[in-house]
């Protein structure tokens, strides 16, 4: 399979020839640890072949503005004290990182360029709400920890709702979920409509109330 | 007068900047589009979510209610791009500024890199293909009861890259670049989300 092996260790041992063979020709690397695991060779050859971009660039993450950490139990606390339905909220990690507000604006700003730049539209299925919305969260990360942030991921995810009345320029809805950004920076909890880049605070947001489930 | 306004000139991107002050550009190599499985036709293999499903059960995945998919059908991902996958990840990291390998020595989010490689590849899709199939490549938060490779059994949670593949779904640690099918994987059964 090109780029990997899958393999048990005895396996290796009785194949170790085939296995030099293969290191020898970049293919695979074994790892002697626990279980069953493959090491993926970064494919160079692969990567060379792609022509570069460059990204707008992004306004610089302001570490030193950043507010405190705040936890998945605050966090809970903060849309309970909100919303009269709180969403459930999958986590990773058990607290995050509040970017300072403005830096907040300025990326939230960044993102719309960022999607003029990569003329990134709507496509049902393979471009849609939840691919703009998890594309503002990934890069939010990567800038802040691009930018030093060294305690840990932001707090930035990506939320499910029922959009029962209009946001952002998204039509009121009734039956099917969309998906929208949640950003806890240094001012509270706000909602990002990632499409158009509207911003609200979480208590004035239309939907508030109609939450399904959180991904920080 | 000539010199001063080449003075306020040079000032002026200054002043813009204080307020929204921004890094150098980013480049990139562009957003991966991995190849595609294929079908006894020769045609790029889809797979729904029922079938997705099936292979988590496959997998060792318990239950359901773990499982989370923003689309309702994908597209097959060749395990001949994971080596792709991986480069491309560690090259936009550093570009970016982080060194991918040495993100563990931190407080670590595998959700970030998961999402970072989630968007590319279907940025790469979006841009590059007329398909209208998602790429399933998402996040898996698992409890990590049991060691993996150099990862430790230390009951905390941890995140990974999880891609469906001809061979059944493939798990990633883009640090360690460590991957196995997630059949093999010793904490199939601690699986706490998994989301395409």
């Amino acid at each position: 399979m090109g780029g990997v092996t899958h393999r048990r260790a005895a396996a290796d041992r009785a194949r170790s020839g085939w296995r030099i063979a293969l290191l020898m020709l970049g293919a695979v690397a074994p790892c002697g640890a626990s279980g069953t695991v493959t090491l993926i060779v970064p494919d160079l050859a692969a990567l060379s072949r792609l022509p570069s971009i460059t990204l707008p660039p992004s306004p610089v993450y302001a570490r030193d503005r950043a507010g405190g950490v705040w936890s998945v139990d605050e966090i809970a606390a903060e849309f309970g004290r909100i919303t009269d339905r709180p969403p459930a909220i999958n986590f990773n990690r058990p607290a995050f990182v509040r970017p300072d507000h403005r830096w907040l604006v300025a990326f939230n700003d960044w993102f719309m360029r960022l999607q003029k730049a990569l003329k990134l539209a709507y496509r049902d299925e393979v471009w849609d709400c939840d691919d703009f919305a998890r594309c503002f969260v990934a890069f939010a990360n990567m800038v802040a920890l691009g930018g030093g942030e060294t305690r840990g991921s932001i707090c930035v995810g990506w939320a499910t709702v029922a959009n029962l009345r209009a946001f952002g320029g998204q039509a009121a809805s009734s039956g099917g979920g969309h998906a929208i950004v949640i950003v806890g920076s240094a001012d509270g909890l706000f909602v990002i409509e990632p499409q158009s880049g509207k911003m609200a605070a979480l208590p004035d947001y239309p939907n508030r109330d109609s939450f399904v489930e959180v991904n920080l | 007068m000539r010199c001063l306004v080449s003075f306020w000139l040079a000032l002026l991107p200054g002043v813009a900047g204080a307020a929204d002050p921004r890094g150098p550009a980013i480049t990139m190599p562009d957003f991966p589009l991995p190849k595609f499985a294929t079908d006894r036709y020769g045609q790029a293999e889809e797979i729904g979510v029922i079938r997705l499903l099936r292979e988590l059960h496959r997998g060792g995945v318990r239950g359901s209610g773990n499982f989370e998919a923003a689309d309702s059908d994908y597209v097959v991902v060749s395990s001949d791009s994971l080596g792709l996958l991986s480069a491309w990840l560690e090259a936009a990291c550093k570009s970016g500024g982080i060194q991918l390998p040495l993100a563990r020595l931190r407080p670590y989010d595998g959700t970030v890199y998961a999402s970072l490689l989630e968007t590319a590849t279907n940025i790469a899709a979006a841009r590059h293909t007329q398909r209208t199939l998602a790429v399933p490549v998402g996040v898996m938060i698992c409890t990590r009861r049991k060691p993996w490779g150099t990862l430790p059994g230390d009951g905390e949670r941890d995140a990974y890259v999880i891609i469906a593949t001809e061979r059944g779904f493939v798990v990633f640690d883009p640090p360690t670049r460590q991957s196995a099918l997630l059949a093999d994987y010793p904490n199939n059964s601690e699986v706490l989300k998994i989301r395409l």
